[in-house]
């Protein structure tokens, strides 16, 4: 079969980045926070609006400069509570993305809100949350990264930019968090390709956030039902599966996890995007430079196996590497 | 999704039209000779027919040259070998009338070797050594008894494909597939595949069980055929009809077209070996039989969980 050739041009520059324990848990979870928002800026966002413990005002610049301003805080209550608004770049319609520190007891230091906005997100004040239309994505009580360790932990961070390569524009935004050797956090921002006669929405938004314990699987991209990737599909936001070649009841990659009897190669399978929104459904089109593989393989795993690091496993899905580095793992 | 064009052009007999005669066996009698007629007569692509016998004799030639040579039965009865060189040299057919009910009937395929085993007579069919049956004294079709029918017949120029299936009363009645698989590995030498099913191609007996065959090294594989899946179902599941694949994109107005793919799961050959030929899965729970892609130009026609080449012409499915 083969390995197939991305279509767009990838940067690499945020593969590969370390962020190791501050020695205090409470830290460790802070500093993703921060992480987290630092990546998505370096991957084409840019801030809109910030609050912080800085000074609690709320500011058009980022005032997550520290780790040290950005308590978590209890959602029921008019406790102040820092937040951040990102705003992503043109060729990816503009999103942007709400992330609020506040958690049920705030005590779940992993614990975030989480919404995305169309048209934008404006408003908030230290102790109110900005507003828009906008879409819930993670609210109180659930985690948008998964740790498997209660006190410190190391991640190592992966993150990816396509670009079309005539414009330069970006079509693709990628993000990997890997603790010990698994992915607890995936996101993708993507630009739909081939997308089926009908679509007029010139952005085609896709966005996950997984804080799974496991990462982007079959079953959580594939056959299961949670669905994570949201589609702006002419103006309406749906949910949507990742589709891909199967039999019998599911993948080929989740049915065999052996790599192929005869060729010795494992399957890359193209991920195609399905909607079953009403007024919204079919299959929509194809992500770009992203294949589900074999649940026989480990984050980390890289295509082809001679060495040339083409493609890299995480763990279910396959996407572009640079070729050279040795993936850190966390 | 744009309709796929074809690269390589068929030769057809379809819309062959017949009326019962009120006969079970004349009935079939004459389709089963209009079938072996028709695969032999499609010009450059034409089956030969190898060897045969008519239930009092046999040798290497045609004796099913009317309709009472064809005899069903247990002890004497008609046999037929056919060749289809436009898919390997010696891709053989047999067709075997080894029952008493002439709705039934043995079909076995050779991909390489030929029928030149066995010790074949007026009471038995010859064997190959690489054999595959693919129907063994059962059903042929599904047509009900007494009832007007149709045959269509399309085979590629090349020789590669023949698909043919029976309708009646608006219904598909049996469907078979000999082609050679595209995209391929590499370690394939002989891609050949059949499927005979004696009522419709479906995810049931396609996408959910493994009944299209082929061989590779001298072992038969028993291939699944893939398709497009999300959610635990495939895309064009029939049983959940607001799944996606059940009706028009709400969108675009159309269907994609998935080309089914070839899945061994037998240890020692899993993995995937390749796709069918000219073939796409259809939407089962969305438009009916004789569905044409696209309308005008009918230059594809669902049948069952597949659309498949087809004339132009539209396609007749009741009398």
């Amino acid at each position: 079969m083969g390995i197939p050739t991305p279509e767009l041009t990838w940067d690499y520059t945020n593969i590969n980045v370390d962020l190791n324990s501050t020695g205090n848990g409470v830290n460790d979870h802070k500093q993703m926070d921060k992480k987290w928002k630092d990546m998505l800026v370096a991957l084409g966002f840019s801030v809109k609006l910030s609050c912080s413990s800085l000074d609690w005002a709320v500011r058009s610049y980022d005032t997550w400069t520290s780790i040290s301003y950005l308590p978590l805080q209890p959602y029921f209550g008019d406790y102040d509570r820092p937040w951040i608004v990102l705003k992503n770049c043109a060729s990816m319609g503009g999103l942007e993305l709400c992330l609020l520190r506040q958690e049920w007891s705030g005590s779940n230091e992993n614990n975030c809100r989480f919404f995305m906005s169309r048209d934008g997100f404006s408003g908030g004040s230290r102790n109110s949350d900005p507003a828009g239309n906008q879409w819930t994505f993670l609210d109180y009580g659930a985690h948008w990264y998964w740790t498997a360790s209660a006190t410190t932990f190391n991640t190592a961070w992966h993150g990816f930019i396509g670009r079309d390569p005539i414009s330069g524009d970006i079509w693709s935004q990628r993000l990997f968090i890997l603790e010990g050797g698994v992915v607890r956090h995936y996101y993708g921002f993507e630009k739909l390709k081939n997308p089926v006669s009908g679509i007029t929405d010139p952005t085609y938004l896709f966005m996950l956030g997984l804080g799974t314990a496991a990462g982007p699987t079959h079953g959580n991209l594939n056959r299961g039902t949670s669905q994570p990737y949201r589609a702006c599909i002419n103006g309406s936001l749906q949910t949507v599966y990742l589709s891909c070649e199967g039999y019998v009841d599911y993948s080929l990659g989740e049915k065999l996890a052996v790599p192929h009897d005869i060729t010795g190669e494992w399957p890359l399978l193209k991920a195609g995007v399905v909607c079953e929104g009403q007024g919204r459904r079919g299959y929509l089109g194809e992500l770009y430079d992203l294949w589900f593989t074999s649940s026989g393989l480990a984050a980390g795993d890289m295509f082809p196996g001679d060495g040339s690091k083409q493609l890299i496993t995480f763990p279910n899905i396959v996407v572009p590497w640079d070729g050279v580095s040795t993936p850190l793992l966390g | 999704m744009s309709i796929p064009a074809r690269a390589v052009e068929y030769t057809s007999a379809v819309n062959q039209k017949f009326k019962t005669t009120g006969v079970a066996l004349s009935n079939a009698q004459r389709l089963m000779r209009a079938l072996k007629t028709s695969l032999c007569n499609l010009g450059a692509s034409a089956w030969t027919v190898i060897k045969s016998s008519d239930g009092s004799t046999w040798g290497a030639s045609d004796l099913w040259d009317s309709d009472g040579k064809l005899i069903w039965g247990t002890g004497n009865h008609s046999w037929i070998v056919l060749r289809q060189v436009g898919m390997a040299t010696n891709f053989e057919l047999c067709i075997d009338l080894n029952s008493a009910t002439t709705t039934s009937a043995t079909i076995v395929v050779s991909f390489a070797s030929g029928f030149t085993g066995g010790t074949p007579g007026i009471a038995a069919r010859p064997t190959a050594s690489d054999e595959k049956v693919l129907i063994s004294a059962a059903a042929w079709h599904s047509i009900p008894a007494n009832t007007n029918h149709q045959l269509h017949i399309m085979v590629r120029v090349d020789g590669k494909v023949t698909r043919f299936f029976f309708t009646a009363s608006n219904a598909l009645r049996g469907y078979a597939d000999f082609s050679v698989a595209k995209g391929t590995i590499t370690q394939w030498a002989n891609p050949s595949v059949a499927f005979w099913t004696s009522t419709l191609p479906s995810t049931t007996n396609l996408w959910a069980a493994a009944n299209v065959f082929g061989t590779h090294a001298g072992v038969s594989l028993s291939l699944y055929v893939g398709n497009h899946v999300y959610g635990g179902v495939p895309f064009n599941s029939a049983d959940v009809a607001y799944r996606a694949g059940g009706r028009l994109n709400s969108v675009s107005s159309d269907y994609p077209f998935f080309e089914p793919t070839l899945i061994c799961a037998t240890s020692g050959y899993r993995g995937r070996w390749g796709k069918l030929e000219d073939v796409y899965w259809a939407p089962q729970a969305g438009p009916p039989l004789s569905t044409m892609y696209p309308v005008a130009t009918k230059i594809w026609v669902q049948v069952g969980g597949l659309i498949v080449p087809w004339t132009g012409d539209p396609l007749t499915t009741v009398m």
